[in-house]
């Protein structure tokens, strides 16, 4: 469904100059910084799938997104999607995606939801009938008949977020892109996103690729996770797997008697908590618990208190940022 | 020619959500009409009060400068109802809508051009007219059919200039930031040949104004060979529509590579 070749994309941006005419001279020479977005990425996702394209702000995900929803033109590398390149096939493969962006919509801002979806039923040329059916259903999962008729200026994020979701799937995408669909939501609202999008899914077979930073959205939604890190990709494989790679991660979290000591060992991450105490980041394959605690206690610090946890996701994954990634 | 309808059919839906989402802000409107109504008698009383003073401008009578400046504004209307979001380019990259455009199967072109329509333009267009039809009544000039016919077309022409250079000094947001800087160096460019002939000004502004940036096929060449003035030969004035006509072709290029060189936003 979709095939990524050694995809890059460097942003070319012409250096702001001040004083008088800058427009003028940085038009007739203009003076270019570049930045390498996105970094000769390889993956593919097959019909059907639910993928996590995660990293933190910045690391490329949102420009990935644009180059697979042909808003973008890569730099050097290949994109195909249902067998069509995105940014030269565009009006086609426009036909064969829905994409979503949880900050900023792509309906009309004063007038109400309905019409948008009116309108966009001329542009994506869909028929009445399918569109009747498609209203009616989306309506019913996503609970929009409370909103259809209001602007969309007068949504919650919440409500605005399932009427671009509805409004995506309307010309029936064989293929979802997701770019933060759950950012500022509130629990019960996504929740009911999560469900709608596994529905979705598993009814009409519509693969989603979706970046999210919510480490519930990765449990519950997708079974492969797909982690960027500075435009490269680090990570690609199933959710569970990174936890077997990375479940050996401990989190010891301390209280002391007395001043909690300063720890500099290699390869243990430490974090002063708010209520005081000391929190303890390390690996089982380097340090065994008894070794650790021995360490500490060599310190002269008297331990009062002791938790110690398994890593979540989002501390594995901050850890696969720490290592500045593995080749996969 | 099927594809054609569709865009055509495109634009009047895309004007239909424009026009509704503007009568939300019914005050608005009221307050804009008034403004330019007010800007335009405070132009024409300046216009009047030189005129007056100096009876004739540069061979130039006060019913001719009528006619110069009244021509100006009715071509300048056609943009400024139809296509004032043509300037507007920058802002829709740096707000991401240009993204959204890129996102729906319609020429990007197309939804920008049908996100407005500026009725308070129609002011400038009638204003406009008076002004033509007050200048020739002035000089007791009377056109025939030919002259009407070139009125339409000049009009039109000028129409197809005025929105090509706007475009393409917007489209300069494709490659620069801050564009808008120069496109304030163009208004005063517009500010002059609105009012006064342009032989009154060096060489060096009159090939500007004819060869580089086009105004002066706004109003002055039209003006010359309807009001049969000896301040350029005729055949000059008549190029007004294969100007138009490259004007076009140098934007639609401009804007293919423009949308070659587009990078959104970052992220």
């Amino acid at each position: 469904m979709i095939t990524v070749n050694n995809l890059s994309k460097t942003y070319r941006i012409v250096r702001p100059r001040e004083g008088r005419f800058s427009a003028l001279k940085s038009l007739v020479h203009p003076e270019y910084i570049e930045r390498r977005a996105v970094d000769g990425i390889h993956f593919s996702i097959k019909d059907g799938e639910i993928v996590g394209y995660i990293g933190q702000n910045g690391a490329g995900k949102s420009t990935t997104i644009k180059m697979l929803s042909g808003i973008l033109v890569p730099t050097s590398g290949e994109v195909y999607v249902d067998g069509l390149i995105p940014h030269r096939d565009r009006k086609e493969h426009l036909h064969n995606i829905g994409v979503v962006f949880g900050q900023k919509t792509s309906l009309w801002w004063d007038v109400p939801v309905i019409d948008s979806l009116h309108i966009l039923k001329k542009m994506y040329r869909v028929e009445d009938e399918r569109f009747q059916k498609n209203l009616a259903l989306f309506t019913e999962l996503l609970d929009l008949g409370n909103f259809l008729n209001q602007p969309v200026r007068q949504l919650s994020l919440g409500q605005r977020v399932r009427a671009d979701l509805a409004a995506a799937l309307m010309h029936d995408p064989k293929i979802l892109f997701l770019d933060e669909p759950t950012i500022g939501v509130d629990v019960v609202a996504k929740e009911r996103l999560r469900k709608f999008i596994l529905e979705i899914n598993r009814e009409r077979g519509v693969s989603v690729l979706l970046t999210t930073h919510d480490v519930v959205d990765m449990e519950k939604l997708v079974n492969r996770v797909i982690v960027i890190h500075g435009g490269r990709l680090i990570y690609d494989g199933a959710i569970h797997g990174l936890r077997e790679r990375y479940g050996r991660q401990r989190r010891m979290e301390l209280q002391f008697e007395n001043e909690p000591p300063d720890l500099t060992l290699p390869g243990v991450d430490t974090e002063r908590m708010e209520d005081g105490g000391l929190a303890v980041m390390f690996d089982q394959n380097a340090y065994t618990v008894d070794e650790m605690l021995s360490h500490i206690r060599k310190t002269g610090s008297t331990i009062r208190d002791i938790i110690i946890q398994k890593a979540d996701i989002e501390q594995i994954v901050r850890d696969i940022y720490q290592e500045g990634g593995r080749d996969v | 020619m099927k594809e054609f309808w569709f865009h055509i059919k495109m634009y009047g839906a895309l004007l239909k959500m424009t026009m509704r989402s503007m009568l939300q802000y019914r005050a608005d409107f009221w307050m804009s009409l008034v403004s330019v109504v007010l800007l335009n008698g405070a132009n024409i009383i300046q216009l009047s009060v030189i005129s007056w003073r100096f009876h004739s401008l540069g061979g130039w009578s006060v019913g001719e400068l009528l006619v110069l400046y009244g021509m100006f504004m009715v071509a300048w209307s056609i943009f400024s109802i139809f296509f004032r979001k043509l300037s507007k380019i920058e802002e829709e990259i740096v707000n991401g809508v240009f993204d959204i455009y890129l996102l729906r199967p319609v020429s990007p072109f197309l939804q920008l051009v049908g996100g407005d329509i500026n009725h308070i333009g129609l002011c400038d267009t009638f204003m406009g007219l008076a002004l033509v039809a007050a200048g020739l009544a002035k000089t007791g000039v009377r056109w025939d059919m030919e002259h009407i016919l070139w009125f339409v077309v000049f009009i039109l022409s000028g129409g197809v200039i005025v929105v090509c250079i706007r475009f393409l000094i917007s489209c300069l947001a494709f490659w620069i930031t801050k564009a808008k800087a120069l496109s304030s160096l163009f208004t005063q460019l517009y500010l002059l040949t609105q009012k006064y002939p342009v032989t009154i000004f060096g060489k060096v502004f009159r090939v500007l104004v004819t060869g580089i940036v086009p105004v002066a096929y706004l109003n002055f060449y039209p003006a010359t060979y309807l009001m049969g003035k000896p301040d350029a030969p005729p055949w000059l004035c008549m190029l007004s529509p294969v100007v138009a006509f490259v004007m076009a072709g140098i934007s639609a290029l401009v804007w293919r590579q423009g949308m070659r060189r587009y990078d959104s936003c970052g992220g």
